[in-house]
């Protein structure tokens, strides 16, 4: 027979909220760094030449 | 002299010379990251415009002054500079909470490259950049500071650290979470954010 108190202990240093262990290749520096690419690569926004010429009347 | 198989620090240092050209060179080589860079960090075009011209307007004043040191990653020397204005404004203005998403609508994707696309090919493209700047405008503010730096930027951990203040060990534990974060919201919301 199982004490019910056995069921719910909790052993010390474990955090069920931490779930890093759960994905270990996002630990990779450049895993992370690839998957930041593939992700935000297609995202380039264009200020247009115009925004650069600017800069130039202002100095 | 052909500018653009020259490298930043090869136009850095014509500049210095006295070559204004490279300059010109340098920043549109650059501006669509940096422009970016800001865009996604204060969320609103108008403003971003400005800081936009600011930061390269100090980066001038800088290469003049004899600031730069050349360690082969101007670019990051931009972002930095881009991310120390704009921590400025919000500290003048104090702010920082009154940027809304309510001005995540205005056009971004006004981008001239784009205009020779045709309306199909425009609109898939303007929808993946929309989901992407959602996903990153959900990432806590910490997190998405250093994704931002890391990957607009080119930034290292140890450089993310000094430029926001924190240790190594926090610069990449807000790197990881951001990383489930966005593989979470990914998941969540179904996306592909890829054209077939």
């Amino acid at each position: 027979m199982v004490k019910v108190s056995t069921l719910f202990y909790r052993v010390d240093g474990f955090n069920e909220q931490n779930t890093l262990s759960a994905i270990p290749d996002m630990l990779n520096q450049d895993t992370g760094d690839q998957f930041l690419e593939s992700l935000l690569g297609p995202l380039i926004l264009d200020p247009g030449e115009e925004l650069v010429k600017t800069i130039f009347e202002k100095i | 002299m052909k500018y653009s198989s020259l490298s930043d620090q090869d136009l850095v240092q014509a500049y210095i010379k006295g070559d204004r050209s490279a300059i010109e060179v340098l920043i549109n080589r650059h501006r669509s990251k940096v422009y970016t860079y800001i865009i996604l960090t204060i969320k609103n075009q108008q403003l971003a415009e400005d800081l936009f011209q600011e930061t390269f307007i100090k980066v001038i004043q800088s290469l003049k002054a004899g600031k730069y040191r050349d360690n082969g990653k101007f670019l990051s020397w931009v972002i930095r500079i881009a991310h120390n204005l704009i921590i400025d404004h919000f500290r003048k203005e104090k702010q920082m909470n009154a940027i809304s998403n309510d001005d995540s609508e205005v056009d971004l994707f006004n981008s001239k490259k784009l205009s020779d696309s045709n309306i199909e090919e425009l609109i898939i493209d303007n929808q993946i950049k929309a989901e992407i700047r959602i996903l990153i405008s959900e990432l806590p503010d910490d997190q998405r500071e250093v994704v931002l730096l890391r990957h607009y930027g080119g930034l290292s951990f140890k450089e993310i650290a000094d430029q926001t203040d924190v240790s190594i060990n926090t610069a990449l534990g807000r790197m990881r979470y951001a990383l489930i974060n966005l593989r979470k919201l990914i998941h969540e919301k179904n996306l592909s954010l890829t054209v077939d």
